[in-house]
């Protein structure tokens, strides 16, 4: 009973150690706020909130809200721009992350990432041919966002109509529809206008958490806390999984089921994701590994590891791309510079196999 | 063992924090001074626009100082058709991306907070140090971008012109960015034709109107006195190519976007099924070439132009045979329109006068010195303009 006791301490750490992240990534930016006007700011806009629900009630509440004693560029700074972006990134870190170790939960495989059954290719063909048409941003997200969709129900259908065993039918069609997508990413490329469109298409791949926005926030939310919350549930399910599915079936876990619906989560979470962010690789593979290493293989601890620690990764990454230059650097050129380093020497560490 | 992991993993995310802590530190620091001189400004930027967040009953933030009886804010109707509430005297400017870079840098440099892109390297030796070394905040790529929003704000301009051809979707990101950063997002329309419109539309946003009146005229008498040549010209149009590519193999079509001057000075020989709307244009071979067999050709300033006199292959072709070629000149930009911007104009007058030289009879030096007057706020000594078009 020593185990679980430790993993619990240490998702205890890591929570407390996000929330301090978050405080702190609050506080960074590129535009000059202190502390003060910026939690007066978020006061202010959480007591309107609140003021305005309750309103219908207690009339007097309608009014609530601080007296500004900043100007309007910091509240847009603090409230439009700063927070919803932090949330995102937070976000997108932890339903990468989860989505990651889910797959390599469920494919018994530890070079399983989100990308696996072609969700982000099927992504970035959505978000190039929404480019290359002249959609406005919202349209590109949901075009995106379908498309990614649509690449792993089609790989899905491949391995049910094909014989044989069922998860590697099921990777091999995810990799062969996720490069046709590739492949279709590259025409759109080719076609695309290089003096606006193709710059657009490029940076949209290289994946970018800037212009967050609250509308945006919300709108990828809601398929993200579908996603999250079963795995969370199911955590210990896919543990039994990983035991092989005639073991399952002894402990009483329809193990074809049960790998459905996580494979249906995990690619959810990873097409909200990839349709806010662009590609952000390297975060689904390597963070759940990196969790493995805190708390162990035991999924119900991985689970939640995986989840504020993948997290606590972009958050930390998309302050460098946000603060390090006056330019934006596209985050996911940033998870690889930032993490590799990290990971090998983390893997060549005297004593301590991997 | 764990203790230690979960050590590691602290210092990991603490020093990712300090780096970017440090980064935003020094480089913020002389932002408060702009930010105290722009500090008028925000307050007049359509504050009650400006909530994207629930409540929507929420009164309009300062409701204790109503209109003035002399109004600080004007509406403008921009070309998506926006209308949105801009302060009456505008200071402060920042562009969206390369094109506005260009055509707003000729009408109003000194308002310019930052560029979008940093300017060509050949343009250093033209330009005003002080314009050529202004502040890059980078690119917007519809609604997102490396355009840091932050340090937008922390530029302090009072709006942000995107100039150029409209895309479908631009009204709808240009509000979502001025909804959350407070600055009124413009769009104008131009392509070649109606470049004077887009400056006179933009002199009277910025107040510039005089100014905006002399670059109008320029860009709609240079076009008007190519069409006087070309009809004095009449039936002896030539024959043109416009080839480009590291190979001299991709050319501009006829009907594309980007073959409009070609068009305009000259007959297009370039006939495909499909001309492509790119700025690299249809790839060919030198089959297809002969085939045109163009009277004339322009090469690219970096394609093969400086070498086809000694190739046996391209020798092939009458035009070269007989030395009827030109490489189009380069400074700061693609003088034939790459990106398709105001240095078209002194690309129109250079193209008549190589292709015309009794029509086109006017002293091109002081032509493209005046547009590098007006436009770039710079002479062109002799020296440089040989170093262009030479």
């Amino acid at each position: 009973m020593e185990k679980p006791r430790r993993g619990g301490l240490t998702l205890c750490v890591m929570g407390v150690l996000l929330i301090v992240l978050i405080f702190v990534s609050f506080l960074l930016g590129r535009y000059p706020v202190s502390p003060g006007p910026l939690l007066g700011v978020c006061l202010h806009k959480l007591l309107r909130g609140l003021g305005g629900l309750l309103a219908p009630v207690f009339p007097a509440a309608g009014s609530w809200g601080i007296t500004p004693f900043w100007d309007g560029n910091m509240e847009a700074v603090a409230w439009n721009i700063r927070l919803p972006r932090i949330l995102l990134s937070c976000l997108v870190g932890c339903c990468l992350s989860t989505a990651g170790a889910s797959y390599q939960g469920v494919f018994q495989n530890p070079m399983a990432s989100p990308d696996l059954l072609g969700a982000t290719n099927g992504a970035a063909f959505g978000a190039a041919l929404a480019i290359l048409l002249g959609g406005n941003s919202r349209i590109i997200t949901l075009s995106a966002f379908c498309f990614s969709i649509l690449t792993v129900a089609a790989a899905f259908l491949i391995s049910r109509v094909a014989g044989g065993k069922r998860v590697l039918t099921l990777v091999l069609a995810g990799i062969m529809v996720g490069s046709l997508f590739s492949a279709g990413t590259s025409f759109i490329k080719l076609v695309a206008d290089p003096s606006n469109q193709l710059p657009e298409i490029t940076y949209w791949l290289m994946g970018s958490l800037s212009g967050a926005r609250w509308n945006e926030v919300g709108l990828a939310v809601i398929p993200m806390l579908i996603g999250l919350l079963p795995l969370l549930l199911l955590r210990w399910r896919v543990n039994v999984l990983t035991l092989g599915d005639d073991e399952a079936r002894t402990m009483g876990v329809n193990a074809g089921r049960v790998r459905l619906l996580v494979i249906l989560c995990a690619t959810l979470i990873t097409a909200a994701s990839v349709a806010v962010s662009g590609m952000i690789g390297w975060v689904g593979l390597v963070i759940p590994h990196l969790s493995r290493k805190l708390v162990g293989n035991d999924y119900r601890y991985l689970m939640p590891a995986s989840m504020l620690f993948g997290a606590a990764f972009l958050l930390a990454v998309d302050d460098v791309s946000r603060n390090l230059m006056a330019l934006e650097i596209p985050i996911g050129i940033l998870t690889a510079f930032v993490g590799a380093p990290f990971f090998i020497w983390l893997i060549t560490r005297k004593g301590d196999a991997f | 063992m764990k203790t230690k992991r979960i050590l590691a993993f602290l210092l990991v995310l603490g020093v990712l924090a300090c780096l970017a802590g440090c980064a935003g530190g020094t480089k913020t620091t002389p932002a408060p001074t702009e930010e105290a001189a722009s500090t008028p400004a925000p307050t007049e930027a359509p504050a009650p626009t400006e909530e994207p967040a629930p409540a929507p009953e929420e009164p309009t933030e300062p409701p204790a100082e109503p209109q003035p009886e002399k109004p600080d804010t004007v509406e403008f109707t921009d070309d998506t058709g926006r209308t949105l509430t801009l302060p009456r005297v505008i200071t402060k400017i920042a562009v969206s991306g390369p094109l506005s870079q260009i055509v707003v840098f000729a009408l109003a440099p000194e308002m310019l907070v930052a560029v979008s892109n940093e300017w060509d390297p050949g343009a250093e030796e033209y330009f005003d140090p002080a314009y050529f070394h202004l502040p890059v905040l980078g690119q917007l790529y519809g609604g997102k971008g490396e355009l840091n929003l932050e340090e937008l704000l922390a530029a302090g301009p009072q709006l942000v012109l995107d100039v150029g051809e409209a895309k479908a979707g631009a009204a709808e990101d240009l509000d979502a960015l001025t909804q959350q950063t407070g600055i009124p997002f413009i769009h104008i329309d131009a392509n070649t034709e109606s470049t004077g419109e887009a400056y006179r539309k933009l002199g009277s946003l910025l107040g510039l109107e005089d100014r905006a009146e002399v670059l109008a005229d320029y860009c709609e008498e240079t076009y008007a006195r190519a069409q006087q040549i070309m009809e004095q010209v009449g039936s002896g149009r030539r024959k043109l190519l416009y080839l480009l590519g590291d190979k001299g193999l991709n050319v501009i079509a006829r009907g594309s976007y980007h073959g409009e001057i070609l068009e305009l000075v000259g007959e297009n020989a370039a006939v495909v099924d499909n001309p492509s709307s790119k700025g690299t244009g249809n790839e060919t071979d030198l089959e297809q070439l002969l085939l045109w067999d163009p009277e004339f050709i322009i090469f690219s300033y970096d394609s093969v132009g400086a070498e086809v006199a000694d190739d046996p292959l391209w020798q092939q072709l009458t035009a070269i045979r007989e030395g009827n070629y030109a490489i189009a000149p380069f400074g700061p930009y693609n003088w034939m329109g790459f990106p398709p911007s105001v240095q078209r104009y002194p690309g129109i007058l250079w193209l008549l006068q190589t292709l015309y030289p009794e029509q086109a009879d006017y002293d091109l030096y002081s032509e493209v010195n005046r547009f590098f007057e007006l436009f770039y706020h710079c002479t062109l000594t002799p020296e440089q303009y040989e170093k262009i078009v030479g």
